[in-house]
């Protein structure tokens, strides 16, 4: 090609309309355009939409997402809850999570306003390596620790935080090298008692066992998502068999195995023991490393 | 879509139309019996590169995938991802139909014309870029690339 295919592209195919396919033609409410610009659009689908607003005001870019479908509308506003008592607390382990800052409805359709976090989803990272998926087991062990730290805070809220999604789509990794639990809009309080599971459930990937037998979620189904989630981003595999654990340090085989065992029962009982777990296998790496 | 199926070498429309037109299932389980696979991913990409006459070495050296994770794919042991299928498909200079064939065998959307990324990916396809261009085409855009360099 002589010319730069971009080029080309973006003139003959998408030229000036451009523009409006990124804003995917969001009208927004009259009291969010007052304060709030489109910028992009993120997502879309008939029922929920994520896009990016830059509000005038600070001159700052923010998250929106909007729901016409009373499910996703459910989650949106639960989400903004859970939101809103983890900012409560007002400790270190909050700034980690999404400010909520508008929540507001017009004529069926929810819209959600939240902090953005700039980076990259953990998918994209390890889908997007050159080689092969997967991030060096070092990297992708500080990441997790990171996590755990996260759900250990969820977990002992009062009442406690249980994540429910936990999956590589749902985790940012920002420029800081700093990660953060993006989507809490099927979390629940683990004492609520609508438990007649929501028909949005954790994707079957990183879900646990028992959230397909209609089972009550408790805290270990999220340990269960982690432990996937681990393995997820060193071999880049879901499915965890003999061969992909090879391909992880000794230390951490057993941690992995541990975590996804099948019973509730056989894994780690709270956040608080895996990250022990996991950071008695960072150290005995490290140790080994300094060997060589 | 063509794909052989066993020794009758009966296409899938030929099957939907004769599914349409029976009474009863029975009909034409008969045929089933003649048709020896149901196509698989790792075997269709074996096709395909057989088709176009690339060996599994001249993927690997013009995609910079990782040998055994390449062998594994081709095995069944391993399944990629979207775009590490897309990148495999522009260095064989897949047609769109296979590129999207592979991709609906592996369980993965197929390309979109309506969304911006994957109407980049099927211009780049048409007009026979390769996987470097591709992933230069989709960073000048703005949209998220194939790969990224410099990534382990």
């Amino acid at each position: 090609m002589s010319k730069n295919p971009g080029d080309v592209f973006a003139k003959h195919l998408y030229p000036d309309i451009s523009d409006e396919l990124r804003k995917c033609s969001l009208r927004l409410p009259e009291s969010l355009a007052e304060n709030y610009e489109v910028l992009s659009c993120l997502k879309y689908s008939e029922q929920t939409a994520t896009y990016l607003l830059r509000q005038k005001s600070v001159n700052r870019t923010v998250l929106l997402k909007t729901a016409s479908d009373p499910i996703f509308a459910t989650a949106l506003d639960n989400e903004r809850n859970i939101l809103d008592m983890i900012h409560r607390q007002g400790t270190s382990d909050c700034a980690a999570f999404p400010i909520s800052l508008e929540l507001y409805e017009l004529k069926g359709t929810h819209y959600f306003i939240r902090s953005y976090i700039q980076g990259r989803t953990l998918e994209e990272l390890c889908e997007s390596n050159y080689k092969k998926p997967g991030l060096p087991e070092g990297q992708a062990l500080l990441y997790i620790l990171q996590l755990t730290k996260q759900l250990h805070f969820l977990h002992t809220l009062d009442p406690p935080v249980i994540h429910r999604d936990i999956k590589p789509q749902n985790v940012v990794v920002d420029t800081n090298d700093i990660c953060h639990f993006i989507d809490l809009g099927i979390s629940r309080f683990s004492k609520s008692r609508e438990e007649k599971n929501s028909p949005i459930m954790g994707t079957q990937f990183t879900a646990p066992p028992e959230q397909f037998f209609n089972q009550p979620a408790d805290v270990r189904g999220d340990l269960y998502s982690l432990g996937v989630l681990l393995h997820y981003c060193i071999t880049g595999e879901y499915s965890i068999s003999e061969a992909s654990l090879k391909e992880l340090s000794p230390a951490l085989r057993k941690v992995v195995s541990t975590s996804t065992k099948f019973h509730p029962n056989q894994r780690y009982q709270t956040a608080d023991e895996l990250l022990k777990n996991l950071t008695a296998v960072h150290h005995t790496n490290k140790i080994s490393v300094a060997k060589q | 879509m063509n794909d052989a199926s066993g020794k009758s070498g009966i296409t899938t429309s030929q099957l939907l139309s004769m599914i349409k037109k029976s009474e009863q299932f029975s009909d034409i389980a008969e045929v089933y019996h003649d048709i020896t696979e149901t196509p698989v991913f790792c075997h269709y990409l074996y096709d395909i590169m057989e088709k176009h006459r690339f060996s599994a070495k001249d993927i690997i050296s013009s995609s910079g995938i990782e040998r055994s994770y390449f062998y594994h794919i081709l095995s069944g042991q391993k399944m990629p991802g979207r775009n590490m299928i897309l990148r495999i498909s522009l260095c064989m200079r897949a047609t769109l139909t296979e590129t999207n064939q592979l991709l609906r065998l592996s369980n993965q959307g197929v390309l979109y014309a309506k969304v911006r990324r994957d109407a980049a990916i099927i211009f780049a396809i048409e007009k026979k870029c390769t996987m470097q261009q591709t992933n230069d085409l989709l960073l000048s855009i703005d949209e998220a690339p194939l790969y990224r360099e410099g990534s382990s």
